[in-house]
């Protein structure tokens, strides 16, 4: 007794789920159009384009986004090196306890952001390190690394060892194999990870809470904004950017590295 | 002759010195040029290890090797003059196979032109002309076998690897698979080096083989020499499963008190009646070209094989056995 479609019951069930996940989304994109500024209210009283002029022109806005895109950066190119290095260290070398390192690799990922966070900031005070930038970017690279780390370790293991035996038993010395076989390889993964880590860094508010000195990333700055009554929808404006600066890379890393059927040395 | 690999006590050991396991032990081999070298044996024997030392990835920890008289000791793979066909091909799997082919004299920096030239001189070697622009996963299995082949002769390497290279071929393919790289040795004339665990493939195609167990080499010779007197109970078993007879019973047979090995082929089955070996049928085997017959004798079950045309025994038959005196090989060997 095994139908192939589904029930009614469980379609909208699905599509009530679904809903319910995503119109609250939708809800935002209306509100950043509405002419009602001090409250939510629905249906909003009528629509208007002028809070993208206004947002444009709050000069308090753009300190946060700068430093939202500088931080994910940072913390995103450190992740790539970091998390590329431990990830081939743990695909190709076997000793006692790699799992339970595996699992320390994981763990700040796993950990809820406060325990990160005040481990963070603890350690950042004995240590008589100031807040500052580089304490938000040090903070955002610890699960950025595990980002890219979770991306690149599995392409590592579905690369069959005997490419890189095989490069090198052609002549090719160590840096010819990593540019001519490891990269092709392995650089769908770390661009999708690398991206995931950017769209995971920029919204991020809870490490950056407990890390950060005077400066507000962009999700704070809305996190404060969205206490005064004052010209609302501007946040909602920001949320649309917030929501496009990582949609899209959290998209194109899916595209990147959906479809296992070109897996590297698989085929035999 | 000159010799072309040279194993002059060579072990390899992993783990810790107190309890090492060893993969290879002592071995000490000579591979002359120009030949087709067969390591032969079970897996774990340390064939494919061996392997690995002359490639270069793995490093002895005792011995020295010499390729064309030069110690080896301390030279990475790709300083070799040895390339390797590797079990699973290890084809790029980003790069067409004209560029695979050409893989080896990229990193030598020679330019494109030049190199898709010899990378289609390689292919059409191997018969695949016209695929240079396919991706390996486009091919079959039989089509990556000889774009690895291809793709590891284009350095005219002086000695050629291959790592159980049939292996993942069905039987047809095998076969005549082994017909090509035999009659392509012979032309190119290159020293090939073939880890194999299938001893009909060993004994058909190589000049000379060496039989490995448990990381050392239990006899090393050409097939007919090995095929006809292996020194030990193992080789005896391991190349042509054998019929392997302890010391009481070659005494039965005729023998002295010595361990001894009688190839079932070289066994008739005759009538019970007037013979000195006579025994139980306990079970039969059908192979097509014959039949294979089992038979207990005193207490040992000994294998014979029936010719097609010959009338099979029914089980639990009386057979007569019989055989050349000069069939029973004495093995001198231990193990």
């Amino acid at each position: 007794m095994h139908s192939d479609r589904a029930s009614l019951g469980l379609k909208i069930a699905a599509v009530g789920g679904l809903l319910f996940l995503h119109l609250p989304i939708l809800l935002i994109f209306l509100y950043a159009f509405t002419t009602e500024d001090k409250s939510y209210q629905f249906p909003p009283p009528g629509l208007t384009t002028e809070w993208f002029g206004v947002a444009w022109n709050r000069e308090d806005i753009w300190p946060p986004l700068y430093l939202s895109l500088w931080v994910a950066t940072i913390a995103t190119f450190l992740a790539m090196i970091l998390g590329t290095l431990v990830s081939a260290a743990m695909a190709r070398a076997s000793f006692f306890g790699r799992e339970q390192i595996s699992l320390l690799i994981i763990l700040p990922i796993a950990l809820p952001g406060v325990i990160t966070g005040m481990s963070l900031r603890s350690a950042f005070s004995i240590m008589d390190i100031p807040f500052s930038t580089w304490t938000i970017i040090l903070g955002h690279a610890t699960f950025c690394i595990v980002i890219v780390y979770n991306n690149a370790v599995a392409r590592f293991r579905r690369l069959s060892g005997g490419i890189l035996e095989a490069s090198a038993d052609l002549g090719a010395n160590s840096f010819q194999t990593f540019r001519y076989v490891l990269l092709p390889n392995l650089g769908t993964a770390l661009l999708a990870g690398g991206m995931l880590a950017f769209a995971l860094s920029f919204d991020e508010v809870i490490v950056t809470t407990f890390t950060a000195g005077q400066q507000s990333t962009l999700p704070i700055w809305m996190l404060q904004e969205l206490v005064r009554p004052r010209q609302r929808p501007v946040t909602n404006v920001v949320a649309i950017v917030v929501f496009t600066a990582t949609f899209v890379p959290i998209l194109i890393a899916y595209y990147l590295t959906r479809g296992g059927s070109e897996t590297a040395g698989a085929g035999k | 002759m000159t010799a072309a690999v040279e194993f002059l006590n060579v072990s390899r050991h992993f783990g810790p010195a107190s309890a090492p396991v060893k993969a290879v032990d002592g071995v000490d081999l000579t591979i002359a040029e120009g030949s087709f070298f067969a390591m032969l044996g079970p897996s774990g024997s340390g064939k494919t290890t061996c392997l690995r030392l002359i490639s270069g990835f793995e490093k002895p920890t005792g011995g020295t090797i010499r390729i064309f008289g030069q110690d080896v000791g301390d030279i990475p793979p790709n300083r070799r003059n040895v390339n390797t066909v590797f079990q699973d091909y290890a084809l790029f799997p980003h790069m067409n196979v004209r560029d695979n082919v050409g893989y080896g004299l990229m990193v030598k920096g020679v330019d494109r032109r030049t190199r898709d030239a010899r990378a289609e001189e390689m292919l059409a070697l191997v018969k695949l002309e016209g695929y240079g622009d396919r991706k390996p996963a486009q091919l079959s299995g039989g089509q990556r076998q000889r774009v690895a082949l291809a793709r590891a002769l284009v350095n005219e390497p002086k000695v050629l690897l291959l790592d159980e290279p049939l292996g993942a071929l069905d039987l047809k393919l095998r076969e005549a698979m082994q017909d090509e790289l035999k009659a392509l040795q012979s032309r190119l004339g290159i020293t090939f080096v073939f880890v194999t665990h299938d001893q009909g493939e060993a004994l058909s195609m190589a000049d000379s083989l060496a039989v490995f167990n448990e990381g050392r080499i239990a006899q090393i010779g050409t097939p007919a020499a090995v095929y006809a007197h292996p020194r030990t109970r193992f080789v005896a078993d391991f190349v042509g499963s054998s019929n392997v007879l302890p010391p009481e019973v070659t005494r039965a047979f005729g023998g002295p008190m010595k361990w001894a090995s009688l190839r079932p082929e070289m066994l008739r089955v005759t009538a019970a009646d007037g013979v000195a070996l006579a025994g139980t049928v306990t079970g039969i085997r059908y192979l097509g070209a014959g039949s294979r017959l089992s038979v207990a004798l005193n207490g040992t079950e000994v294998a014979a094989l029936l010719p097609a045309g010959q009338p099979v025994p029914e089980p639990g038959a009386t057979v007569g056995l019989a055989f050349d005196p000069a069939a029973l090989h004495v093995m001198e060997g231990e193990g």
